[in-house]
């Protein structure tokens, strides 16, 4: 059962990690703010491809626990989880050489929407049609 | 007057001299200078540091500084706190655009100086003493601000720190 959940969660990240290093590259050249030393390729690939194998530990656990509601519960969680991140870049103190810090949670609010985004595009390949 | 050409020369490269000799007490600030500011929560810096540094060690009566730094340039490393501090509730940038230092007085104090002047923050003109050293053209300094004697935000004395330790360090050259 995790095999599949892993293989999405993979696959998601990868399409995360994709859309969050053309989101930064597209986010630097129109606003000329420079953010690499905190968030760069390589922070981009492995942050999502860690939230996204957390997604798939998440959706696998719940199919476990709640079997019957486990899908709606997963979603609604996830949506949440999403949203309430936010908080994260609002909040964060960045180092003082780095120039408009008020720049820094637009580059990365839509972010943190891209594994959910990722794993709910490719959910309808991977999950079992209903009977 | 040719006669009296050389005499007339020197005495003029001799007069214009003894002014380098003045002019030598001004220093220029350079870039790489840093106004930091840290009350645990908030700490950040400000930049746009300018103004007129004059100072000689062997001439401290004649010395003064007459600086000033914008305040619309506070970086505390979070945008949100940015926006906060320059408003009207706290610093309020628009009105207040500038916090500056005019010494009236400059003192020798153990191994380093002192000068004594009006500190001008928020409307708000306040007599310190900022303690001070010079050494390999840099000054270094240290004083702590209470932002309740500036009226700043004294409508929420708990809303982060009240005494700011503001930490100054201005490389110069001539």
């Amino acid at each position: 059962m995790f095999k599949k959940d892993f293989i999405q969660g993979i696959i998601a990240g990868i399409l995360a990690s994709i859309a969050g290093i053309i989101y930064s590259r597209v986010y630097f050249f129109a606003n000329e703010a420079d953010f690499s030393n905190i968030v760069n390729v390589y922070s981009i690939i492995g942050l999502n491809l860690a939230a996204c194998i957390v997604i798939a530990f998440l959706h696998t656990a719940l199919l476990k626990w709640i079997k019957k509601i486990a899908e709606l519960i997963f979603n609604l969680s996830l949506s949440i989880l999403s949203f309430a991140l936010i908080v994260i870049p609002l909040s964060i103190t960045l180092p003082l050489n780095v120039q408009f810090p008020e720049l820094f949670p637009g580059l990365v609010i839509p972010m943190l929407f891209f594994p959910s985004m990722a794993w709910f595009t490719l959910n309808p390949f991977f999950s079992s049609p209903k009977k | 007057m040719k006669k009296h050409f050389y005499a007339i020369a020197a005495f003029v490269v001799l007069l214009a001299s003894a002014f380098t000799g003045f002019q030598s007490m001004d220093w220029k600030i350079s870039d790489n200078y840093s106004v930091k500011f840290d009350g645990g929560d908030p700490a950040g810096e400000f930049k746009g540091l300018k103004g007129t540094i004059s100072f000689d060690p062997n001439d401290l009566k004649d010395s003064k500084f007459a600086v000033s730094i914008d305040v619309a340039s506070i970086n505390t490393g979070n945008g949100m706190k940015n926006t906060h501090a320059k408003s009207d509730k706290w610093l309020d940038a628009e009105k207040f655009p500038l916090i500056s230092f005019t010494s009236k007085e400059i003192t020798k104090a153990g191994s380093g100086y002192e000068a004594k002047g009006t500190l001008d923050m928020h409307g708000v003109q306040k007599d310190i003493t900022l303690p001070f050293t010079f050494d390999g053209n840099v000054f270094t300094g240290s004083i702590s601000v209470n932002r309740m004697d500036y009226n700043v935000n004294t409508a929420e004395p708990n809303h982060g720190a009240q005494v700011m330790k503001v930490d100054i360090n201005v490389p110069v050259s001539k």
